[in-house]
């Protein structure tokens, strides 16, 4: 099987992207501090990743206040959970190769 | 991409997948709140029913109400400190949000009809004792799915014990002893995992 690198999901394909996509794929809706600490992001790189994300509707982003305090909740969409999914598959034949 | 590159990648990919399976419970000190509520509920049941407690029998249902009364204030009131903490929407710890909130929609039923049936003469009181058989057999559901499908390897033993303490429940029908079964059953099953739980939650993270 040949695959061609248009098969690659650019979105997910980046080192950050995918940290964030197999963390949400197992903890969903997870707080923006937490998804910091699992991936080790600083605050402006985990955002400007989480915008391209949500751009392509992988993820929802939900900002709102616990309390006082401002808690922004991450969570994975069906057609993120179906492009993770897609991306795994070809990576998987892509390895198989 | 190098392929050394790749299976870094790969590598950190993986471990984060893990992070989110292997994320911990989160409900232990809710848990621990209601085991130790009910024990003490049980304890003063079982003084009642020896006629040596402060509570007479005909008043244990006040007690019982007190119970899950005080139990439901408590689990809102320490269910926000866990809102901050990593993993809270793992697969482990939806999965056993929804059994315990299940669990105890059917407990509370059950405990509701059988002691309405009794009040109206349908059913001796007797029935109230099949509450704790039913309990345990929920507790040995809820560890069998928390050890098969999220993973939590102390639902095993802890699964096994509860199914053990339904025929023993059963076989003590009737007999005031069933209550401090109970009470070591619950120690067995319920307080000493949740103080586990409670060892390996990981500190709340908020957003500056």
């Amino acid at each position: 099987m040949t695959v061609s690198p248009k098969s690659i999901d650019d979105i997910i394909h980046g080192r950050l992207r995918l940290g964030i996509m197999a963390y949400l794929s197992t903890v969903s809706p997870a707080s923006f501090p937490e998804l910091q600490k699992k991936t080790g992001a600083t605050h402006g790189n985990l955002s400007t990743h989480l915008s391209k994300l949500e751009h392509a509707g992988y993820i929802r982003q939900e900002k709102g206040y616990r309390g006082k305090r401002p808690q922004t909740l991450v969570y994975l969409t069906d057609t993120g959970r179906e492009a993770w999914i897609a991306y795994l598959e070809v990576m998987r034949d892509i390895l198989e190769l | 991409m190098s392929k050394s590159s790749q299976r870094g990648d790969i590598d950190y990919i993986k471990s984060l997948a893990e992070a989110g399976r292997d994320a911990p419970i989160l409900g232990g000190r809710i848990g621990l709140m209601w085991s130790v509520l009910a024990c003490i509920t049980l304890f003063i049941h079982y003084l009642a029913l020896t006629g040596t407690g402060p509570v007479p029998i005909n008043r244990i249902g006040l007690v019982w109400m007190t119970f899950g009364i005080v139990g439901t204030i408590a689990s809102v009131i320490l269910s926000r400190s866990l809102y901050e903490k990593p993993g809270l929407s793992s697969i482990k710890n939806r999965l056993a949000q929804a059994l315990w909130t299940g669990n105890n929609i059917l407990i509370f039923v059950y405990a509701l009809a059988a002691g309405v049936s009794a009040s109206l003469g349908r059913v001796s009181f007797a029935i109230m004792d099949t509450i704790l058989p039913l309990a345990f057999g929920l507790y040995a559901l809820t560890a069998y799915v928390l050890y098969k499908v999220g993973g939590e390897k102390s639902g095993r033993l802890q699964g096994m014990i509860s199914i053990l303490l339904v025929p023993v429940s059963l076989y003590f029908q009737g007999d005031p002893v069933l209550y401090l079964i109970a009470i070591a059953g619950i120690l067995l099953t319920q307080i000493i995992p949740n103080i586990l739980y409670m060892t390996r939650e990981p500190g709340a993270l908020s957003e500056s």
